[in-house]
């Protein structure tokens, strides 16, 4: 699978203490293009989506979203999930282009 | 995890829009008075609480990407931004006095013709191209670092026909509609449009991140987007009587802060 890069604005905790609820949110840009937009030259706009976002929590899928054409545009997701032992926070996107990107953050959990 | 969705800009949206509107026109709606009042007022809850989010307000991904332009060399051995200027935020004052009177050129200079001189002329690269993302990300970064000073009303004495010439233009009617800036932004501001306002037509939000547009843009994208909707030919980015128009504009919304990125319907 290729490589997708693009603009993320990730925010999560470094640290959270053990059984308290931690919150991610994650902005993308990415234009959601649906392939049936006509630009300014009166072509049609090819399509051009993200099509799934995975999040796991050590090697727990914490969430795994099917992204679909009726997404806005800079898609934006919160999600919230319990803090409870030491580990890497993994982010997966993909396109359908077949390719994918991978941010990884460390959460301390602290007693 | 509900991702937001809204309907995406078409043609076909547009004319619906201008329909929609001289009905409301035609409905004789309410006038606005009194001080002007950015577009922000005109919002609903859900688009204020957006902007003032300081994470997933979506302008901010092109602050982001405008402080790495900001800092990165455009080339091996040519200086970034940041090695003559330092940090963003030593050319806030400016930003409320732009456009502005060049008295060398004789001419008006906005932001993003002030940045696209300095790399040609200072950085000795091919000058990014108006609405481009990297021209935006910069005029984004540079107008966020002058957040919540107001608009100037300092005009130079030379710019006075030029303010002027962008008044007659807000007030003259054009297109196949035959309407004026005016009588859409100071007649009818605050008409109902499908649950949405028509604000006063103000530039200190800008650029704005526009969900219609799905995407960011310029004060003249805005301008070219209205002369549209009432289907008027839209001037090219940067020409003249834009610059024209945006000076009166600041002129017209002077006092009110700066709240680049601005999120609006
Ligand atoms: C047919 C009505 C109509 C006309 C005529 C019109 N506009 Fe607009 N304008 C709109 C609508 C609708 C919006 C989006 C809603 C809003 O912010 O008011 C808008 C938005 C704007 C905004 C953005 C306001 C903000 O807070 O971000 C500016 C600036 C603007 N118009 C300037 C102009 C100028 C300059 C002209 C004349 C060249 C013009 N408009 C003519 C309908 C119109
Ligand atoms: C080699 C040094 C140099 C580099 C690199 C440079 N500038 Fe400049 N810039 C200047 C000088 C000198 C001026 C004129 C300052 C003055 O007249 O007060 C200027 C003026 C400006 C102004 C108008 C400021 C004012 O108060 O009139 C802006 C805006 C600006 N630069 C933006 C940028 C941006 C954005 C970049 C990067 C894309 C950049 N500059 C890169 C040297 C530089």
């Amino acid at each position: 699978m290729g490589t997708l890069s693009l603009p993320v604005r990730l925010a999560l905790p470094e640290e959270a203490q053990a059984g308290r609820v931690v919150s991610l949110r994650l902005l993308l840009q990415h234009p959601m293009e649906t392939g049936y937009r006509i630009g300014e030259d009166g072509a049609r706009i090819p399509r051009h989506l993200l099509t799934a976002l995975r999040v796991s929590y050590g090697d727990r899928v914490i969430a795994d979203l099917t992204l679909r054409p009726a997404i806005a545009a800079n898609p934006y997701f919160a999600l919230s999930f319990i803090a409870d032992q030491t580990g890497p926070i993994t982010l997966e996107v993909e396109d359908d282009r077949g390719r994918k990107l991978t941010e990884t953050r460390m959460l301390t959990v602290v007693p | 995890m509900f991702p937001r969705t809204h309907p995406r800009r078409s043609l076909k949206w547009r004319l619906t829009l201008c329909l929609a509107l001289c009905l409301a026109l035609g409905g004789g709606l309410s006038l606005s008075a009194g001080a002007a009042q950015s577009g922000l007022a005109y919002l609903g809850e859900e688009l204020k609480a957006l902007q003032a989010d300081p994470f997933a307000n979506p302008g901010l991904l092109w602050v982001d990407r405008g402080t790495a332009l900001w800092q990165a060399d455009p080339a091996p051995g040519v200086p970034a931004c940041a090695s003559c200027h330092g940090a963003p935020e030593s050319l806030r004052a400016l930003i409320p006095t732009l456009p502005r009177w060049n008295p060398a050129t004789q001419r008006l200079e906005n932001l993003e013709g002030l940045i696209r001189q300095c790399q040609s002329e200072r950085q000795h690269q091919p000058p990014a191209p108006y609405e481009s993302e990297a021209l935006l990300a910069l005029t984004t970064r540079l107008a966020q670092g002058a957040r919540g000073l107001p608009l100037s009303d300092a005009i130079a004495p030379e710019a006075a026909p030029a303010l002027a010439r962008g008044e007659a233009f807000f007030r003259e009617r054009r297109g196949q509609l035959g309407l004026s800036c005016a009588d859409c932004h100071e007649r009818y501001a605050g008409a109902r449009l499908r649950g949405d306002r028509v604000s006063e037509g103000m530039i200190n939000g800008f650029p704005i991140y526009r969900l219609t547009w799905q995407t960011l843009g310029s004060r003249h994208r805005m301008f070219r987007w209205c002369n549209e909707a009432v289907r008027a030919e839209p001037y090219p980015f940067g020409a003249e009587p834009y610059l024209e128009l945006e000076l009166f504009l600041r002129h017209r919304g002077a006092g009110l802060p700066l709240e680049t990125p601005a999120v609006r319907r």
